[in-house]
């Protein structure tokens, strides 16, 4: 166990240390051609690779745009967003807007190549699964099929996850200090899934 | 603990080949099928060279007959990066991605093909298998580039495997190269290869698997079956030059 431990914090740390600023896409992309012709695999390889992570930073303030600036009585808190063409270290996409109010807050994150595809798309996919489970259900966000998960802690403050894959990105919308369900996923329904997945995809 | 470290290290590794063990296992699948059949025909008495039938009765529609399945070009690198450049110009970014993931496709593909080409063509009188030769491109996700080639006799295999520009092998071989593997456990051993830290391991049903983590990102494993002693795959191993590997792989 303390190897997965140690292993894991290398990658936590090798995450962390991948969450650059935008690349000047156009210089990559020049850099990255100048490379593969004079044979310099690596280093065009490393050129395509932040040229990659640009292009992710413009799709990712995109997506932003889309986003609602309150979710209810919660402001966003735009100091906090966040749209690094990084996803645990890999050139993916990961795009985030927090909101708060009090006690309340809320969030939403698009994160492409997710590890947790998979295993959300089964879940959606054979909803007998979650009938021992009081805690989740399948809804719906605009078309799309999502996830929610029903959590609450130990001074029995409520938090709601939903959950919605689409292609090989997941969005996630987080919320916490409301109790009431339909309150949730009436915010949740404030996103506008359609034009997200378009730029996302 | 070594269960831990191989299966947290590189178990997207592994999940990389699969696809790439799973094709190679359905041709063969497809041949032991193939002799079967012909096994079956002699039993019934059935003459060589009889036509199949067009179509399977139990199954409406027209079977396949021919066909040479998908092409397996590498993707042209400057036409993508210039498309790329012409899509993200026009703020067509799903475009300027795909074009700029296919260039890179491209580029990684032609470096896993010269690390082939500079792998030994025998190697303790085994011959490679070329026409095995692997080299899997995920572009930009958590596995990498991974080529893989196979020497091979008729009782004896030796199959190589390079993973490179993969973050949890960067993980695996910090953690590696930090000291914190020092214990001897039964079935494996930590070794020096070429001035690198290793792990070697021995089991009675897949024989020996050098493992060494090289560079920043890069781990190259080595699995040996049938092999007589840990000396006589260590000599094996030891034709695998680890710095010429770094070299081609960007890799300091």
């Amino acid at each position: 166990m303390k190897t997965l431990t140690c292993i894991f914090s290398f990658v936590l740390l090798s995450a962390a240390s991948f969450t650059g600023k935008a690349q000047d896409v156009p210089a990559k992309l020049n850099e990255a051609l100048a490379a593969w012709e004079a044979g310099q695999l690596e280093n065009a390889r490393y050129a395509l690779e932040e040229a990659l992570n640009g292009i992710n930073h413009t799709i990712g303030k995109e997506i932003l745009d889309l986003l609602p600036t309150s979710m209810g009585d919660m402001a966003m808190v735009a100091e906090e967003d966040d749209a690094t063409g990084t996803s645990m270290g890999i050139a993916g996409l990961f795009v985030q807007r927090n909101y708060r109010n009090g006690e309340k807050n809320a969030s939403v994150e698009i994160v492409s190549d997710s590890p947790l595809l998979s295993g959300i798309n089964t879940i959606l996919s054979m909803p007998v699964i979650m009938q021992n489970d009081p805690n989740q259900k399948r809804i719906r966000l605009g078309n799309y099929k999502a996830l929610m998960t029903r959590t609450t802690d130990d001074t029995g403050k409520v938090s709601w996850d939903i959950q919605m894959p689409f292609g090989s990105s997941l969005l996630t919308f987080r919320c916490s200090g409301i109790e009431d369900e339909a309150t949730v996923t009436g915010l949740a329904n404030t996103l506008q899934v359609e034009k997200i997945v378009a730029a996302a995809q | 603990m070594k269960n831990y470290l191989l299966i947290t290290g590189m178990f997207l590794l592994l999940a990389g080949l699969t696809e790439q063990h799973a094709l190679s296992q359905g041709v063969l699948r497809k041949l032991r099928e193939k002799a079967q059949d012909e096994i079956i025909k002699k039993a019934l008495g059935e003459e060589e060279g009889e036509t199949p039938p067009a179509q399977d009765p139990s199954r409406p529609g027209m079977s396949n007959t021919q066909g040479g399945g998908l092409s397996t070009e590498i993707p042209d690198v400057d036409e993508n990066i210039r498309l790329a450049q012409t899509a993200y110009g026009s703020k067509n970014y799903r475009d300027a991605r795909y074009s700029a993931r296919q260039a890179l496709l491209g580029v990684e593909m032609t470096m896993g093909h010269r690390v082939l080409e500079n792998l030994p063509q025998s190697i303790s009188g085994l011959q490679a298998v070329t026409e095995e030769d692997q080299v899997a491109s995920t572009g930009v996700t958590l596995t990498g580039l991974i080529i893989e080639r196979v020497y091979r006799s008729n009782d004896q295999e030796l199959r190589i495997t390079l993973g490179n520009n993969s973050v949890l092998l960067s993980a695996t071989g910090m953690y590696l190269a930090s000291g914190n593997v020092t214990t001897t456990e039964e079935g494996q051993k930590i070794i020096q290869f070429q001035g690198h830290r290793a792990v070697i391991e021995y089991d009675d049903h897949t024989g020996y698997t050098l493992s060494v983590p090289f560079g920043q990102s890069s781990i190259m494993v080595v699995n040996g079956v049938n092999f007589a002693s840990e000396e006589a795959m260590m000599n094996a191993a030891g034709k695998f030059d680890i710095n010429n590997m770094k070299k081609q792989l960007g890799e300091q």
